[in-house]
């Protein structure tokens, strides 16, 4: 799973992400501003083929790598029940 | 409410109602909640999905958090920066502060950490409002309100301190920085008498009241917040706040859930909400009436699937700059226009073209820069006296303001944006100066010169910002890697390059100075090889991606 978030923040940031630093840094130090952050939400809804409504009132912005994983982890198991 | 009882009211010029009501005329923002207060005391005002406030507290508290300010001694015309997260709570500070005499200044808290100096010494606030965190981005010993304040007014009794207007309708109200060219953001002042009639003129269009339901996404420190919070209370609409990050799933779900009747979204975030077409088709959002856009040029291909899912719904295009308060012309968009204008002048606003020679333009067709005047104008900006001279010209004896968009007049005699003059841009509804990402670059001790452009990502039509760093040493991955994030801590995000090239060439151009322009001309055609690359080296006419 945390392999799949790091493509997607790659895809996002043009760039590679180096694995020893994706736990040292928060998204923002890793150069993601919010609307980049912002995209990679859409993408982890689209691979989860999910929607973030279901489990978010509101979203707060995710601050690091192990954030997203969670929340991937979320919405793909609503995948799952559903 | 039935119109029977709001009869026994007095309602402000701005608020659609019976023509029987009695009108009152409101002259100071310090009065901005009196017809809902009495009206509809226990009312929704304001939701945050969490927290809400009726009319009543709302009312309440700002009297007493405006009681506690002048208790600091706060008075008349004195800044109080708010570091602007997208709190409930931001409304009832506004409205104390505005109750107090003093001037209100939202500030992005990232810009603020960035130029604290540059807003402390300019502004010499006397009183700065944010979360716990921000406390230590303060470099002065200016008093510091924690929005913690607004929970402790809880525990006092509701006492009503009745607001007692003392100052001059003249009095600025608010001030909102924009992007300057030197790198220096300029303070736009806006007076509680501008404000007032820009709720006049615009809420003709809007069409908020009592019934409505509105949705706030922008945020404080941009003034379309004034636009889609305030300006919706004070007619006692109902305003849900957002602070989430822009998910077209959950907000979506919201419009549904709340029964939002008027929804404004500047282009790039309606854009995100359209992104979700299938969330978008299911929606049921019948109670929406009007969809207000603007800021940037708004993809037509959003625009139709708003007009396809809302028939019944006016969706309109708005275009002001934040020196003619928020909004000063619009357009209801048809499902006929192939361009889609910025449209006609609000009440009481006037426009001109003017071309190159200064000479007003009255053919239709014809480009020229935007010139606007009328009720809503600036007072000017903040201590920058030169800057505002700049910006002010006097047609007819009559102040209008040079825009800097170049527009033209359709066969419909409406305005239609065609760009900019100068180096501001709009990029995700921000006004962004190249001047300023300029500025920032070069504090880099090592950038010996850096040239600044905007391209267009021919995949998403984005905005990309690019630049070429000019450097007299060696370039590597690892010091191009260092540099990028040494710059990080020092320009804000929202003017971080997209695209950067890393150079030890100068271009000169016939006068002995760099060519910026000409530089950034030949680095976008050469990074068209590169779609994936986003840092390159150039060196000797070649380039050579280092991502």
């Amino acid at each position: 799973m945390e392999k799949v978030i790091i493509e997607i923040i790659e895809e996002v940031l043009g760039s590679k992400v180096e694995y020893s630093d994706i736990h040292k840094f928060s998204l923002m130090e890793m150069g993601l501003n919010s609307m980049m952050v912002l995209s990679v939400l859409m993408q982890i809804e689209e691979k989860t083929k999910s929607d973030l409504s279901e489990i978010f009132d509101e979203m707060e912005t995710p601050n690091t790598v192990t954030d997203l994983i969670s929340i991937y982890k979320k919405l793909d198991k609503q995948t799952l029940n559903n | 409410m039935n119109s029977e009882v709001l009869l026994k009211y007095e309602v402000p010029s701005w608020v659609s109602s019976d023509n029987n009501a009695t009108r009152i005329n409101i002259t100071h923002l310090g009065e901005v909640l009196e017809f809902p207060y009495k009206n509809f005391p226990n009312k929704i005002a304001i939701n945050d999905g969490k927290v809400s406030y009726t009319f009543k507290q709302l009312q309440e508290l700002s009297s007493l958090l405006s009681k506690k300010l002048t208790q600091q001694g706060i008075k008349a015309g004195d800044r109080v920066i708010v570091l602007s997260e997208k709190y409930c709570e931001v409304v009832i500070i506004m409205i104390a502060i505005w109750k107090s005499e003093a001037i209100y200044v939202p500030i992005e808290p990232e810009s603020y950490s960035k130029r604290a100096d540059f807003f402390e010494s300019s502004l010499e606030p006397k009183l700065i409002f944010g979360s716990e965190l921000h406390k230590q981005k303060i470099l002065s010993d200016v008093v510091f309100f924690s929005f913690k304040e607004i929970e402790d007014l809880h525990n006092f009794e509701n006492i009503s301190y009745p607001f007692v207007k003392k100052s001059s309708v003249n009095d600025i109200a608010y001030i909102i920085h924009t992007s300057g060219s030197t790198g220096i953001p300029k303070g736009v002042c806006i007076e509680h008498r501008k404000l007032i009639n820009y709720f006049h003129n615009h809420n003709e269009v809007l069409r908020f009241n009592e019934k409505s339901y509105g949705f706030s996404i922008s945020p404080f420190h941009f003034d379309v917040s004034i636009e889609d919070t305030l300006l919706p209370i004070s007619t006692g609409s109902t305003v849900y706040i957002y602070r989430g990050l822009p998910v077209a799933s959950i907000i979506l779900n919201i419009l549904e859930k709340e029964k939002i009747t008027h929804l404004i979204a500047v282009s790039t975030i309606l854009t995100l909400i359209t992104s979700n077409t299938k969330k978008l088709d299911d929606a049921n959002l019948n109670n929406l009436e009007m969809v207000m856009t603007g800021a940037e040029v708004c993809d037509s291909n959003v625009i139709n699937k708003w007009l396809k899912k809302l028939p019944h719904a006016r969706v309109i295009n708005a275009y002001g700059p934040t020196e003619v308060t928020i909004v000063c012309l619009t357009h209801t968009i048809k499902s006929s226009d192939t361009v889609i204008p910025i449209g006609k002048a609000l009440t009481n606003n006037y426009v001109h073209l003017l071309d190159d020679d200064g000479n007003i333009i009255k053919e239709i067709n014809t480009k020229g820069e935007l010139l606007i005047g009328g009720d809503q104008l600036m007072h000017g900006y903040w201590n920058n006296e030169e800057e505002t001279n700049k910006v002010f010209k006097i047609i007819d004896e009559k102040i209008y303001y040079r825009s800097g968009d170049i527009c033209y007049k359709n066969d419909d005699n409406d305005y239609v944006f065609v760009g900019r003059k100068d180096s501001e841009h709009k990029i995700n509804g921000r006004r962004i100066n190249l001047g300023e990402i300029k500025h920032f670059l070069l504090l880099h001790p090592k950038i010996t010169n850096a040239a600044v452009g905007i391209i267009n990502d021919s995949k998403t039509n984005e905005k990309n910002i690019i630049v070429v760093l000019c450097f007299h040493t060696e370039i590597s991955k690892v010091f191009s890697e260092a540099i990028i994030n040494e710059l990080r801590q020092i320009i804000p995000f929202y003017l971080f390059p997209n695209i950067i090239g890393f150079s030890n060439d100068f271009i000169f151009g016939k006068t002995g100075k760099i060519d910026e322009k000409e530089m950034i001309r030949q680095f976008s055609e050469k990074i068209i090889s590169y779609p994936e690359s986003k840092i390159f080296s150039l060196n000797n006419n070649n380039i050579l991606p280092i991502n």
